[in-house]
C-alpha cells in the first residue's frame, strides 16, 4: 500500500527517453508505470563535458509526451543521466578527510575540465571504500533546465549506471570475479566485483560496429584483470540491448547472463527499456 | 544513492533520521519522567500533607506546653510580687498589731502561692481573749478565710487559725 504520492523518474539517453511513476511503499519501492520515447535524432548527445541537450524544444516536447502517458505527479522528480556524463573511481578513504572531497581530489586529474565545476558524490561501498562519481555542473544543469521547462521540480539527479549499479550491488554476490557490463545509448560502464565486492569502476564510449561485441569483451577482461582476477570472469550484461550483447559473449569465452532486467524484479514489461532502472528497484 | 542535483534539497540523511529516532527517544524519555514526576509530586504532596498535620499536631503540643509554661511563670511572678509586697516582717507586723492583750503568738508559717497561706499558732490568757483575736483577725482587711483550728483549753486556750492574706497593697 503506497504511503507517498507517486514521483516520476526520467531517465534520458541520446536515442530515447524513458520513464516511470515510482510509489514507495511498505514493501518498497514500485514503478506503478513505464514508458519509452523515441527521441530525435541529434537533439541529445551525451558528453561528459558539454552540454547535452542541443535541442531544447525537441526533448521538452517528447519529455511532455513521457509525461503525459505515464501520468501521475510532476513534482519530486528524479532525473537519470545518460551514460557517458560521469567519471568514476573506487578508492579506499582515509580518515579525516569527508570522503566526497577525497573522490573529488583523486578524480580531479581524470576529469576533462576544472575540478572545481564537477558536482561530486560518492557511494559507501563497506570497509571503508567508496565509489566517487563526477558529473560536470552545467551538464546537470542542461538536463535539469529541459525537465522544469517541462514543468518537473526535480528532487533528485542520478547517474544510469549508478541507478542499474545500485540494483546489481543487492543481488546476491559471487565468490569468483563477476564484470557487470552496463550499457546506455552511446557509452558503457563496467563495475568489476571480487567475492562480491566492488573494486574497479569503468566507462566507455560505445563505437557501433560489427566487432563492438570483441570490444567489449577486451573491455570485461581488462576490467576483471584490473580488479585482481582477469580468468573467466561472470559476466552480467543489462540495460538496453543487453540480450544482442549477452549471447556473444557467452560465444567469446566468458560467462554472460543477462542480469536482471525488468522480468526478473516483477516490473511491467516496458520498464525494460528503462536504463538501470529496474535493477535500482529493490 | 546518489544525487548531482546542482541545487540539491536537503536531502533527509541517515544522519537525521539517527538524530530524529535519538528526539523520539529523548520525548519519550522525557514524558516518562513527566509522567513519573506527576506521581512523586502526588507521593511528596501527601507526605508533606502528613507532615504539615504532624506539625499541626507539635504546634498545639507545643502551645499546650507554652501555656502550662506560662502558668508557672506567672505562678512564679506572682510569688515573687507577693513576696515584695507581703513580705514577712510585714505580715507580722500586721497579725502582731492585731494581737489583743493576753495573747501571745508562738509561731507563724507563711506560704507564697498563688496567694500567702499564713498559719499561726496563738496561746491566749482567757478564752475571751482568744476570741476577740479571731475577730480582730476577721475584721481586718488584710486577712480572709479565717479558719482557726481545734481549741485545748484549759485554762488558758491554745489553738492555731489559718488564713489568707487578702493582698491589700500597703
Amino acid at each position: 500500500m503506497p504511503w507517498a504520492r507517486a514521483r516520476p523518474l526520467v531517465a534520458f539517453d541520446a536515442a530515447s527517453l524513458s520513464g516511470g511513476s515510482l510509489t514507495r511503499g511498505l514493501g518498497g519501492a514500485r514503478l506503478a508505470s513505464a514508458a519509452r520515447l523515441e527521441l530525435a535524432r541529434g537533439a541529445l548527445v551525451p558528453s561528459p563535458t558539454d552540454v547535452n541537450v542541443l535541442d531544447p524544444e525537441a526533448v521538452r516536447a517528447t519529455l511532455n509526451r513521457l509525461l503525459d502517458s505515464i501520468g501521475g505527479s510532476r513534482t519530486g522528480a528524479t532525473l537519470v543521466l545518460p551514460d557517458g556524463t560521469g567519471r568514476g573511481v573506487v578508492f579506499e578513504a582515509t580518515s579525516g578527510i569527508a570522503p566526497v572531497e577525497q573522490a573529488r581530489f583523486r578524480l580531479s586529474t581524470s576529469l576533462p575540465y576544472p575540478a572545481a565545476d564537477a558536482l561530486v558524490d560518492v557511494r559507501s561501498l563497506g570497509h571503508g571504500r567508496f565509489l566517487g562519481i563526477a558529473i560536470r555542473r552545467r551538464v546537470v544543469e542542461g538536463y535539469e533546465s529541459v525537465a522544469e521547462a517541462a514543468g518537473l521540480t526535480v528532487e533528485r539527479v542520478d547517474l544510469a549506471s549508478m541507478a542499474a549499479l545500485e540494483g546489481l550491488l543487492r543481488l546476491p554476490g559471487r565468490a569468483d570475479s563477476t564484470v557487470d557490463v552496463i550499457l546506455g545509448d552511446t557509452a558503457l560502464s563496467l563495475a568489476a566485483h571480487i567475492g562480491g565486492s566492488l573494486r574497479v569502476f569503468r566507462s566507455r564510449l560505445r563505437v557501433a560496429g560489427l566487432d563492438e561485441t570483441e570490444r567489449v569483451a577486451a573491455e570485461v577482461l581488462r576490467t576483471a584483470t584490473l580488479a585482481g582476477d582477469g580468468a573467466s570472469p561472470h559476466v552480467r550484461v543489462v540495460g538496453p540491448g543487453a540480450s544482442a550483447m549477452a549471447r556473444p559473449l557467452s560465444g567469446g569465452g566468458a560467462r554472460a547472463v543477462r542480469g536482471g532486467g525488468a522480468a526478473g524484479v516483477g516490473l511491467p514489461v516496458e520498464a525494460a527499456g528503462i536504463p538501470g532502472v529496474g535493477l535500482a528497484l529493490p | 544513492m546518489m544525487d548531482f542535483s546542482s541545487r540539491p534539497r536537503a536531502r533527509q540523511a541517515k544522519g537525521d533520521i539517527a538524530v530524529l529516532a535519538i528526539a523520539g527517544l529523548v520525548l519519550a524519555a522525557a514524558t516518562w519522567d513527566a509522567v513519573s514526576a506527576r506521581r512523586e509530586r502526588e507521593v511528596v504532596r501527601a507526605a508533606l500533607a502528613q507532615v504539615q498535620t504532624e506539625v499541626a499536631s507539635a504546634q498545639a503540643r507545643l502551645r499546650s506546653l507554652g501555656t502550662r509554661r506560662g502558668g508557672d511563670s506567672e505562678r512564679l511572678a506572682s510569688r515573687q510580687e507577693l513576696t515584695t509586697d507581703a513580705p514577712p516582717p510585714r505580715l507580722l507586723a500586721e497579725i502582731t498589731a492585731l494581737l489583743p492583750e493576753g495573747v501571745r503568738l508562738r509561731s507563724a508559717s507563711f506560704v507564697y502561692g498563688d496567694a500567702v497561706e499564713v498559719a499561726l499558732d496563738v496561746e491566749a490568757r482567757s478564752p475571751a481573749s482568744w476570741d476577740d483575736f479571731l475577730e480582730r483577725l476577721s475584721r481586718s482587711r488584710s486577712f480572709t478565710s479565717v479558719r482557726p483550728a481545734q481549741e485545748q483549753r484549759d485554762g488558758a486556750v491554745r489553738s492555731g487559725v489559718r488564713m489568707t492574706w487578702s493582698g491589700t497593697r500597703s
